[in-house]
């Protein structure tokens, strides 16, 4: 500096808006300008001749110093900038806020140097105005970027990650600081679609369509995105800012729908399978029907057939018809009646149109009365064991037919376990839902098992039909399980028969639970009785031959018989002559015996009056008349007669 | 005629300047160190003496991309320019590790130029003032600027040099909270200062080791 005025040198040192302090060799200050006193309230002659360190003790200033000593030592000139040295000196604008300041250290004179100086610039105003500039910026940019849901990752022009968003830290569950100059590569399992995607970027700088990447999260897991990646600059520097779409929700969907496509045709093969055995079900119980209808028929038709036969044999038989010889034949004759008066029956029970007497029966005493009674039928080697539930309410059905079912279920389950076995008899009561082939309601299911030697399918799927049978010639009749099956059905119950080649058979009967309270069923076993009788019959059948052999019986008791052969007919008996009893046959052209039992009674209510029938029809047969079934002897005929006094 | 750069300076010549350079570089890692609060590492592993085409080629052979560099004048017995380059694409790296690494991106971005001029401030002062001293001689360092171009533009600044020049070519290693910068430091003189270089050089071999040597025999 060239000046005539020594003092003018002094005068511009404190005339300057800049700090100036210059220090000697020792570091000691030996210029403090005026815009310094200003700033940091140190005056002049306080600072003068000491060291930066004893005027602001809890400034950190070893750099500064390092600075001034390199100065003076070497010639270096140096920069502290506010980024890197904020507050580095307690510095303050002249409106008393916090000075921000940039410093810079130079040699002063010629070398070798002396002194070093210190400038210190103001730029709080810049700085204040780049930090609001800043601040609007990065509220606009958290506002899109911090606040979107997927992650944002920006990238520099080498891959390095530069900034994440909070969505990119909490989807990937890395802190910003495991991100940040790290390559999105280290993540993914397989980096070639995002180095293809990156190259286009680069290349292109356009915003580049979405490749999926699966990057493996902080806790080992995987998450699946969309990326898409644009390029932007910033002066000369290029940066990619990528997005990634967090499409784990929507890739699980199609996980689903794919697995849903694969089991597709499983599903199909299920549902088709499901509706085969539907159809087979019905199919089966349409055969069922249609065996029980053609045997219901001819049972009945046979049953007519059977009733002057048997009639006639009898008669024969008590006269003593013929020799001795003749008698026998009468006899063998009237056997084979019997068997096929027996047979006759069990067809029925099976075509559901055996009267049944039901009423509310308690299971648990009948069978714990017809296990007695197994002991001896079943033989030792079969150990019998019956589990009846505590209370169960009765169940709707016929005493006697229910019996013989149970023995008829014993003596198959005794001839299935030829070397001996557990026969269980075991009663439950079992609540059914709506969508069972049962209707809705409460059941009494008796079950009968054995441990012996079981059916296969095929068997089993034949087992209840008619004369199927697999015991030998001469040892059944095939109709057990048929009889059962009527029987359950007519009652409005079901049969379910399961069974394990080798393992046994379950046979259970359900039995819709009845409403009132069981009946003591008063054994009201008939005497049969060779009841002479007295008085004058009314018998009702259209069939000549029914009617001839059984008015044969009635006369043989010692009744007058008059003989009607339709109800018409019967009706005007009724109104001209004295009659002191009416026997019917139930099921006549015109009006039926019932009918004409309900007209008799209404005309005389005390006229005794038995129905005879061979096709018995439940709902049609009025419970409250009493009633004889077709074929019967001339002993039964009487019995008969002899209920109704 | 200017004789070929490699033959100006001797084998021990360049082995007692990579010496002086690392312990430069060394005090300025401890400076950057208390500054960052973190570990800092330079080093300078070689040390070549080029010409300026060959630094040209040189650079553009291992760098393709744009550069940056801080750069400074020194003037005194020798006389000439030193930068610190490296590439464009780690400087960020470089600001965010003697930030800190919280600062957001937008920031880092706004206070690079004045965060790379400081460090690289350090770095080359570091060297230069260590020379001088070591050499027992005084420079006149300028304050530091900022250079963005690529390779040859660094050398080829205004006003070129009277004399034909060499570039002294240093390759320096830069280490930060785990991430690694590799750079260079180049600096650039001309004849008259190498020489003077040179004869600095060997009174400083001959203070260090107390006799004179040649590079026929050097001590092994």
């Amino acid at each position: 500096m060239r000046h005539s005025n020594p003092a003018l040198a002094t005068f511009v040192l404190d005339a300057l808006d800049t700090g100036l302090i210059v220090f000697d060799g020792d570091g000691k200050v030996a210029i403090w300008n005026d815009w310094m006193t200003r700033a940091s309230g140190v005056a002049a002659d306080a600072a003068l001749g000491r060291p930066l360190t004893e005027l602001f003790p809890d400034a950190r200033l070893s750099r500064l110093t390092a600075a001034v000593r390199e100065a003076v030592e070497s010639g270096a000139s140096s920069l502290l900038t506010h980024t890197l040295h904020p507050m580095l000196l307690p510095l303050r604008t002249r409106t008393g806020r916090v000075m921000i300041a940039d410093v810079f250290v130079r040699p002063v004179g010629e070398k070798p140097y002396s002194h070093g100086a210190v400038q210190i610039a103001d730029v709080s105003a810049a700085a204040e105005r780049e930090r609001v500039l800043r601040e609007r910026q990065n509220a606009r940019y958290d506002a899109v970027v911090g606040s979107a849901a997927d992650p944002i990752l920006t990238f520099d022009a080498t891959g390095a990650i530069q900034s994440a968003n909070p969505s990119a830290q909490r989807e990937f569950g890395f802190a910003a600081a495991e991100l940040l100059g790290h390559r999105i590569e280290e993540f993914l399992d397989d980096a070639a679609p995002w180095a293809e995607a990156w190259k286009r970027v680069i290349a292109n700088g356009a915003p580049h369509w979405p490749v999926e990447l699966a990057v493996r999260r902080k806790d080992g897991s995987l998450s699946y995105v969309d990326a898409t990646a644009s390029l932007w600059m910033s002066e000369s520097r290029a940066f990619v800012t990528g997005i990634f779409r967090d499409v784990n929700e929507r890739r699980a969907a199609e996980a689903d729908l794919r697995h849903l496509n694969e089991t597709l045709e499983e599903r199909v093969r299920e549902r088709t399978a499901d509706l085969e055995r539907v159809h087979e079900q019905l199919r089966q119980s349409q055969k069922m029907e249609a065996v029980g209808q053609l045997t219901g028929g001819i049972a009945h038709d046979f049953n007519n057939l059977l009733t002057p036969i048997v009639g006639g044999l009898d008669i024969l038989q008590r006269r003593g018809v013929g020799d001795e010889r003749g008698q026998r034949l009468v006899d063998g004759a009237l056997q084979s009646a019997e068997r096929a008066r027996v047979l006759v029956q069990r067809l029925l029970a099976f075509a559901r149109r055996q009267p049944l007497q039901a009423c509310a029966v308690d299971v648990e005493k009948i069978v714990v009365d017809m296990t007695e009674l197994f002991g001896g039928t079943l033989g030792p080697a079969v150990r019998v064991v019956v589990d009846v539930a505590s209370e169960l309410p009765p169940a709707m059905a016929d005493p006697n037919q229910l019996e013989m079912a149970l023995l008829n279920l014993a003596v198959n389950a005794r001839d299935a376990m030829p070397d001996g076995g557990t026969l269980t008899v075991s009663v439950r009561c079992a609540d059914v839902g709506p969508g069972r082939k049962l209707a809705p309601g409460r059941y009494i299911r008796l079950a009968v098992s054995d441990t012996g030697t079981g059916m296969d399918a095929a068997t089993l799927a034949q087992a209840v039909e008619p004369f199927f049978s697999t015991k030998g010639v001469g040892k059944g009749t095939g109709l057990g399980l048929s009889m059962i099956h009527g029987l359950t059905a007519q009652l409005g119950g079901t049969l379910e028969i399961a069974s394990t080649l080798g393992l046994g058979t379950t046979v259970e009967m359900w039995l819709p639970v009845a409403s009132g309270r069981a009946v003591q069923s008063a054994d009201e076993e008939v005497v049969g009785g060779e009841g002479r009788g007295a008085g004058v019959v009314l018998l009702v059948d259209d069939e000549d031959l029914i009617r001839t052999s059984t008015a044969q019986m009635l006369s043989d008791m010692g009744y007058t018989v008059i003989e009607a052969s339709s109800a018409k007919e019967a009706m005007s008996h009724i109104h001209s002559s004295v009659v002191d009893l009416v026997i019917t046959d139930h099921l006549m052209a015109g009006m039926s015996g019932t009918a004409l039992a309900r007209e008799v009674k209404a005309k005389r209510p005390n006229m005794p009056i038995l129905i005879i029938s061979g096709f018995a029809e439940v709902e049609d047969l009025a419970p409250d008349l009493p009633r004889l079934m077709k074929p019967f002897r001339a002993s039964e005929l009487a019995a008969g007669i002899a209920q109704l006094r | 005629m200017i004789s070929l750069p490699a033959t100006v300076l001797d084998e021990l010549e360049l082995d007692a300047l990579t010496e002086l350079v690392n312990i430069g570089v060394s005090r300025a890692a401890a400076s950057l160190r208390e500054m960052v609060g973190r570990q800092v590492l330079l080093s300078v592993p070689t040390v070549k003496l080029v010409s300026r085409s060959q630094a040209v080629e040189l650079l553009g052979q291992s760098e393709t991309n744009r550069l940056v560099a801080v750069h400074q004048v020194f003037e005194g017995d020798i006389t000439g320019r030193a930068m610190l380059i490296f590439p464009e694409v780690n400087s960020l790296e470089l600001v965010r590790a003697v930030t800190g690494g919280e600062l957001p991106l937008e920031d880092i971005i706004e206070l690079e130029q004045e965060a790379l001029a400081e460090t690289g401030n350090i770095i080359l002062n570091g060297c230069l003032a260590t020379i001088a001293n070591m050499l027992k001689r005084s420079l006149k360092i300028s304050l530091p600027e900022i250079l963005r171009g690529e390779g040859p533009e660094f050398f080829e600044l205004a006003p070129p040099p009277e004399a034909g020049d060499v570039v002294l070519f240093l390759y320096i290693n830069f280490s930060v909270s785990e991430r690694d910068i590799r750079g260079y430091i180049a600096m650039l003189m001309d004849m008259p200062s190498l020489e003077a270089l040179k004869v600095l050089l060997r009174e400083f071999i001959e203070r260090t080791t107390g006799h004179s040597t040649t590079a026929t025999d050097a001590p092994l």
